[in-house]
């Protein structure tokens, strides 16, 4: 029992030895953070960064390297999110949390190149933001203001080492409001900010496919949006890293809200959202135009009902006669005769509209041919070629109708629907060579139609792009 | 030779010799403790010149009747934990040689005991890349070479004849503890309870054991049986910088009381917040206890129980480039949290073991003995979770980067690789990963806590993998002495496992929730399900303590029968040994994975059986008490562990393709030399593996040709893969020699060297599944002639020991090691390598360089110097001891292991990524430690 009595004065010192060891009752971390002390006399307005920019340009350099001894700061909100993966190692802000516009300090965004991921880690969508500008550098990355390091060709990436020491948060975390605008009015003032864009839907054309999930989707995937109230469009740009590439794009119409900027080889305008949940396109009653869509016809008719190629009119001047209707319903600019042996050049004498230099807030025109009778006629096409120089966002449309009963007055209360088959230029299409239309059979419908050729556009310079047409042929038979 | 016998004879003690006639030759007596003078049993006696032997029996008796060599002969006395000793005598034709109460003296220096220990407390356990299959078999035992692999050898995670722990069978009281699992034993389960886990019998390679048949390497039988401690105490205090920094245990044994029971307890703890690694936290209480009531002399219970909770923090494998940043203690698994280190990968066993044991000696000759044990419990691997998402328009969103400092785009490699003309880049990373290089806990709590103040989930978790086992096992052992020359051994048992796997939240870091759905399967267009961890419970939101990812048990059945006879004779011993083993498993998926919908994954599946066999035989011929031979040959059909039957178990039901039973072939055979002054071993062997397969997980760049052979849509050029292995051949062959020399009484000269060559012996089939696509056949991987990674190949150590007279002893070695490789992946050896998306070979292929890439890395040669010594006290019947080891005094660096990283699959990216100066999917290797320290005092009474 001696022996035992040892043991348990053995066992009790061993007991008694409550060492703890490090593990398992971690407490939170103060993760609380706090405004940082930047007085408001280090801190410059976007516009000021802007300016350095656009003076280095002037000066004939690509960038600028801000190396200024006193400290300087720029302030802004946080607006993209890499949460999703449609943005990567890069953060947008911009200086207003909503669109006021004041001249001292107008609405910008920057974009920032931090070579790290899941910034949204740190820096959430309306987070303030204190970005230390001192030796960084301000330049044009893919068509848009970025700051970041750099040299004189080129802003790079701060590294993930860095960020954290120049972009500092505060406290503040705000709900944006995103500044509500038509396509045709944003401007590269609104490149990097918060855009809002009304009355929208997912062009017809692209309502089969995903964001960016098509197997013809490198990088990125384009879907037209297309305002209900004018038709007018702009590419939705979404990575193919991005989480929801392979979600269907939404059906309805409604709202949607995303960073305005330009596409990576700095061509046409995008918008880009940081979700799924920045579209809100819940209205199901489309705004989806008539369509006629009979395909295309093997051979076009063998007999001619209506047929132009612009040789007689006049150059620089509206297109007349030949029972053609011009009809300017917005601006000074209606189709008008050129001819051209440039690059770019006419087939001999051909029709365009052009609404640079205009100064049209808004240009739309109209075309039309006469009447052309359907009514006991087999096998009817229509042909026609078009071609368009740096088209921008303008576009232009091949439609038709059956009840406008020929009067300037009415062409507006006239239904107007789509010749779907038809091939009209793209966009994304060369300036130099002339598109065919194809054969578009117009069997399918019984009447009297008259087709229009219609240009949307406008004097601005994200919205004034050429539209040229020619050699306009209708047929019918056997 | 007279004047050895008497100094050995003055040395060991004076002992009783008493000479009386009789009708045959009789050498008979008895071993007591040379403290206590209680009874020892299990002594073995041999007497050398014939190397007959016995053991003592309980009342620690032993008698020699057959064959008795005449005239002067010498008794070797040796048991584990003693000092061996040699007995002159002198024998007469037909008179007894009767020499009672021989003592024996503990070895105080325990050395042995203290290295077992660090072997299972050294047990890496990383997943990644197989590096936790140390042989924890190597154990220490008489045999000299076996003894200074286990001592100086184990912490170059040098393997017993190249072999995976596997091929050893470590048993409880005749209980396989062996993992179902991988085939491998949790050491952790019995850690820190060395007091009571002394009793151990091992036999090496096919030698017969008395339990089971056994694998390649052997088997080791530990004995917790009550009534066969000696009684007494132990209160042992440790210190270290190893694993642990403290250990303290404290056990004590009753022997069998007056009233026949008897019991024996033990504790320990052991603790320590930073082993030799970085923030590798180490806590363990252990607690033992075994009851024994003897009925009547035929029949006995006993009961035992096991529990040795142990949570330890884990090491990371590093890159070159990062130890030579960072140094060799350091690991990325840490980062510091509120002024405290905390380590993210923590390994939690927590499996008790209970074991009720029927000794029944059915006649004098006729042993029974029937156990039914029960383990269960469970084991959880942590790690942090960084993809966590929320549910926008009901596809997920978010997702973090990763935390690792050591992440591949975080390193000065990366940049100088993609900014080759701007290393400022490199250098302000190199900077940050000097600086700070760990877990920033901080940024991940504040990621979560901004995500969820916006109405999300959260972005990082950390998670644990958990297996939870319950396994029953009986067992029934029968040993009978047939007549003096015959003894049959056999069993059968019966194991049933029901093991539960899946992923449990530990701590969501500041949010509330984790939405459980997989942010990596991305085949949303033809199954936007594919995310679904479970397809029952769709996109649900979990909390702490909730089960995620993923959820299925392995059901397993095995039934083993076995049977072995061993004949002994004067000149020549042999046994012959058989087993049948029945194996079934079936895995039942509870959670019904998106990927893999419906009967892929959910429910069970097939249930899959395997018929292993083994039969051995062997033979020691006896020339005379120096000479002896040995020789061996074993056939080992097993079925393939649960682990290398499911390719991908945690999301569906399937199996290895072509998988059948492993086959091992085996033999050896030794030469052993005794003399007064040297006792030396030499061993050949030669063992040969069939049909096993391995299976790996890792994230692969550069598998575009699987388009090429897979023949369908899938068009990434990078996945997170299962590589199967399948019908992989491996030779292993080489020599052991073990020797000693006792050149003064006080002086031992000894040395050991193991030079062996392991070697992929095939090219075996190589296949890829992911949650794209299902074993995608990719030809053979070319592996046939490259060496594995089994430590070093060729080891061998030279050192000495001086014994005091006065209690008090010191010795050295120096030990060597060399041709040690890297994991080789098999991936870069496939046709992978060399196609293109297309299916046709890369146009800018380039055989002689190609071969440079592809030549397997052998690690550089390097000497450790071992130190250890140690002084004990008597204090009348009480013991005070101590000892202290140093461990690789001369601080050498040196790796011990190491991987390829299978992420750079194809020709084009190994080339590109080996021509950088430092590559940005190196190699990882695991470093052996610098020096070390161990001190250990213990008090007994």
């Amino acid at each position: 029992m001696n022996n035992i009595s040892k043991f348990l004065i053995g066992v009790s010192i061993a007991i008694s030895f409550t060492a703890c060891v490090q593990d398992d009752d971690y407490s939170v971390p103060d993760t609380t953070i706090k405004e940082p002390n930047i007085p408001a006399s280090s801190i410059t307005t976007f516009k000021a960064i802007v300016e350095r920019y656009e003076q280095a340009v002037n000066g004939g350099n690509a960038t600028v390297l801000i190396r200024d001894e006193q400290n300087l700061y720029i302030e802004g909100y946080v607006v993209s999110s890499d949460k999703g993966g449609n943005f990567f190692e890069e953060l947008i802000i911009q200086n207003k949390m909503d669109d006021s516009n004041p001249d001292n300090d107008p609405r910008l965004g920057l974009k920032i190149e931090i070579n790290a991921s899941s910034l949204y880690n740190t820096f959430e969508v309306g987070r303030k933001v204190y970005v230390k500008m001192n030796g960084l550098t301000i330049g044009l990355s893919n068509g848009v203001i970025a700051v970041g390091k750099g040299d004189s060709n080129r802003v790079k990436q701060i590294q993930a080492s860095e960020y954290r020491n120049i972009i500092k948060r505060g406290t503040e975390v705000v709900t944006l409001t995103p500044k509500i605008a038509n396509i045709q009015d944003l401007t590269d003032k609104d490149e990097n900010t918060l855009i809002q864009l009304n009355n929208m839907q997912v062009n017809r054309f692209d309502l089969a496919s995903t964001y960016a999930g098509e197997s013809t989707d490198e990088f990125d995937g384009f879907r037209i949006l297309e305002s209900c109230d004018n038709r007018v469009s702009i590419l939705m740009q979404t990575s193919t890293f991005s989480d929801f590439k392979s979600l269907p794009v939404p059906q309805g119409k409604g709202t949607i809200q995303g960073i305005f900027g330009r596409d990576f080889g700095d061509d046409f305008n995008v918008l880009m959202i940081n979700s799924t949940i920045d579209i809100n396109f819940d209205n199901p009653q489309r705004c989806d135009p008539l369509e006629l869509n009979c395909g295309l016809a093997a051979n076009f008719g063998t007999t001619n009902l209506f047929y132009e190629n612009f040789e007689t009119q006049v150059n620089n001047r509206l297109i007349t006669g030949n029972g053609w209707t011009n009809y300017i319903e917005a601006g000074t600019e209606g189709w008008e005769a050129f001819s051209s042996t440039s690059s770019n050049a006419s087939l001999g004498r051909s029709a365009r509209v052009q609404t640079a230099s205009s100064g049209d807030v808004s240009n739309i025109a109209w075309l039309i041919t006469p009447t052309i009778n359907l009514n006991g006629k087999n096998g009817v096409t229509l042909r026609f070629k078009t071609s368009n120089s740096l088209a921008d966002s303008s576009f232009m449309e091949v439609l038709y109708s059956l009840n406008w009963d020929g009067t300037l007055a009415n062409i507006k209360s006239a239904t107007w629907g789509i010749l779907s088959a038809a091939y009209v230029v793209k966009d994304s299409d060369s300036f130099v060579p002339w598109f065919n239309s194809g054969n578009v059979d117009l069997s399918c419908a019984t009447g009297t139609m008259h087709i229009a050729f219609k240009y949307t556009g406008s004097g601005q310079e994200a919205f004034d792009g050429v539209y040229e047409l020619d050699e306009v042929s209708v047929d019918y038979g056997p | 030779m007279k004047r050895i016998k008497k100094l050995l004879f003055f040395i060991f003690g004076i002992c009783t010799v008493l000479i009386a006639s009789a009708q045959q030759t009789i050498i008979k007596g008895s071993v007591n403790d040379g403290v206590n003078f209680q009874p020892i049993a299990n002594v073995i006696i041999t007497i050398e010149e014939t190397n007959q032997s016995t053991q003592t029996n309980t009342d620690g008796a032993f008698i020699f009747k057959e064959d008795v060599p005449l005239g002067e002969q010498i008794l070797r006395i040796s048991k584990e934990g003693f000092i061996t000793k040699r007995f002159p005598i002198v024998v007469n034709e037909f008179k007894i040689v009767d020499i009672s109460d021989m003592t024996l003296e503990e070895d105080l220096s325990e050395s042995h005991d203290l290295f077992t220990i660090m072997l299972s407390d050294d047990e890496l356990d990383d997943d990644i890349g197989g590096i936790d299959n140390i042989s924890g078999i190597l154990q220490s035992s008489l045999d000299v070479f076996q003894r200074t692999a286990a001592f100086e050898f184990s912490s170059s995670f040098f393997r017993m004849r190249g072999l995976d722990s596997d091929n050893g069978s470590v048993l409880i009281n005749g209980i396989e503890m062996n993992k179902l699992f991988n085939g491998r034993p949790q050491w952790s389960n019995w850690g820190g309870l060395n007091d009571v886990f002394r009793n151990q019998e091992l036999t090496s390679g096919l030698t017969p054991s008395n339990y089971n048949f056994g694998g390649v390497l052997g088997s080791t039988n530990i004995n917790t049986r009550a009534s066969d401690y000696r009684s007494g105490g132990r209160i042992t205090y440790s210190s270290s910088n190893r694993s642990y920094t403290n250990r303290l245990m404290a056990s004590y044994a009753s022997g069998l009381l007056k009233n026949d029971w008897a019991f024996a307890i033990s504790l320990g703890r052991r603790w320590g917040n930073e082993g030799y690694q970085d923030a590798t936290i180490y806590e363990s209480n252990s607690f033992f206890t075994s009851v024994e009531k003897k009925l009547n002399d035929k029949h006995s219970f006993n009961f035992t129980g096991i529990y040795a909770p142990n949570r330890r923090g884990k090491s990371s494998p590093n890159t070159q480039e990062v130890y030579d940043l960072k140094g060799i203690k350091y690991n990325e698994y840490w980062g510091w949290q509120e002024g405290k280190k905390r380590n993210s990968r923590i390994k939690d066993v927590d499996e008790p073991i209970l074991i009720l044991s029927h000794f029944w000696d059915v006649t004098k000759k006729t042993s029974l003995n029937n156990t039914v044990a029960y383990q269960f419990g469970k084991q959880g691997n942590s790690r942090l979770d960084y993809n966590g998402t929320d549910l926008v328009n009901g596809f997920p969103e978010g997702g973090g980067s990763n935390p690792s400092a050591t992440y591949y785009q975080k390193l000065p490699s990366y940049f100088e690789r993609n900014f080759p003309n701007d290393l400022g880049f490199a250098y302000i990373a190199q900077q940050e990963f000097l600086n700070k290089g760990q877990i920033n806990w901080n940024d991940l709590y504040s990621a979560n806590i901004s995500n969820t103040v916006n109405g999300g989930n959260a972005v990082y978790a950390l998670y644990e993998d958990r297996v939870d086992d319950k396994q029953v096992t009986f067992n029934s052992t029968m040993n009978s002495q047939i007549n003096e020359h015959v003894l049959f051994n056999g069993s059968i048992n019966y194991k049933s496992l029901k093991s539960e796997n899946y992923a449990k939240v530990l701590d969501l870091l500041g949010a509330t929730g984790y939405l459980d759905v997989d942010g990596y399967a991305n085949d949303f267009e033809n199954n936007p399900e594919a995310i679904q961890n479970d397809l029952l419970n769709p996109n649900r939101i979990v909390g702490v303590g909730d089960t995620f990812k993923y959820n299925y048990n392995f059901n397993a059945e095995v039934i083993i029968g076995y049977a072995q006879l061993q004949f002994k004779y004067n000149k020549i011993d042999f046994y012959v040994a058989g087993s049948i083993t029945s194996t079934s498993s079936q895995r039942e998926g509870i959670y019904e994975n998106g990927s893999f919908p419906g009967n892929q994954s959910f429910g069970k599946g097939k249930k899959i059986n395997f018929l292993g066999s083994g039969a051995k035989a062997g033979t020691t011929y006896k020339i005379s008490g120096k000479h002896v031979f040995d020789v061996n040959v074993g056939y080992i059909s097993k079925a393939p562990s649960i682990q290398n039957t499911y390719s991908n178990s945690r999301e569906n039901h399937n199996i290895v393709p072509n998988i059948s039973e492993e086959k091992i072939t085996s033999i050896d055979a030794s030469y052993i030399f005794r003399s007064s002054i040297v006792n030396a071993k030499l061993t050949g062997y030669y063992t040969k593996i069939k049909d096993a397969n391995e299976i790996s997980f890792f994230f692969a760049d550069g598998i575009g040709a699987i388009n090429a052979f897979a023949e369908n849509e899938f068009k990434e050029d990078a996945n997170f893969v299962q590589e199967i292995l399948q019908g992989v051949e491996k030779k292993h062959f080489g020599a052991e020699l073990g020797i000693e020399a006792q050149v003064t009484t006080t002086i031992k000269l000894k040395g050991a060297l193991a030079m062996g060559q392991f070697t992929y012996d095939n090219n075996p089939n190589l296949y890829l599944s992911s949650e794209d696509f299902t074993n995608v056949y990719l030809g053979k991987s070319n592996l046939k002639n490259y060496k594995l990674a089994a430590g070093p190949h060729t080891a061998y150590s030279l050192g000495f020991e001086y014994r005091d007279p006065d209690y008090w002893w010191f010795g050295a070695t120096a030990n060597f090691f060399s041709n040690t490789y890297i994991d080789i992946s098999p991936l870069t050896r496939s046709s992978n390598f060399n196609t293109d998306v297309d299916g046709q070979s890369f146009n800018d292929y380039d055989q002689t360089l190609a071969k440079a890439l592809l030549k397997q890395e052998r690690f550089d040669d390097y000497m450790v110097i071992n130190l250890t010594g140690g002084k004990s006290w008597r204090i009348k019947d009480k013991y005070i001891g101590s000892f202290v080891s140093v461990n690789n005094l001369l601080d050498e660096v040196y790796k011990t292991g190491g991987f390829e990283q299978s992420r750079n699959a194809n020709f084009r990216e190994l080339r590109d990524d080996k021509a950088l100066n430092k590559p940005v999917f190196g190699s990882k290797y695991w470093y052996g430690r610098g020096a070390t320290y161990f001190v250990n005092v213990n008090y007994r009474f």
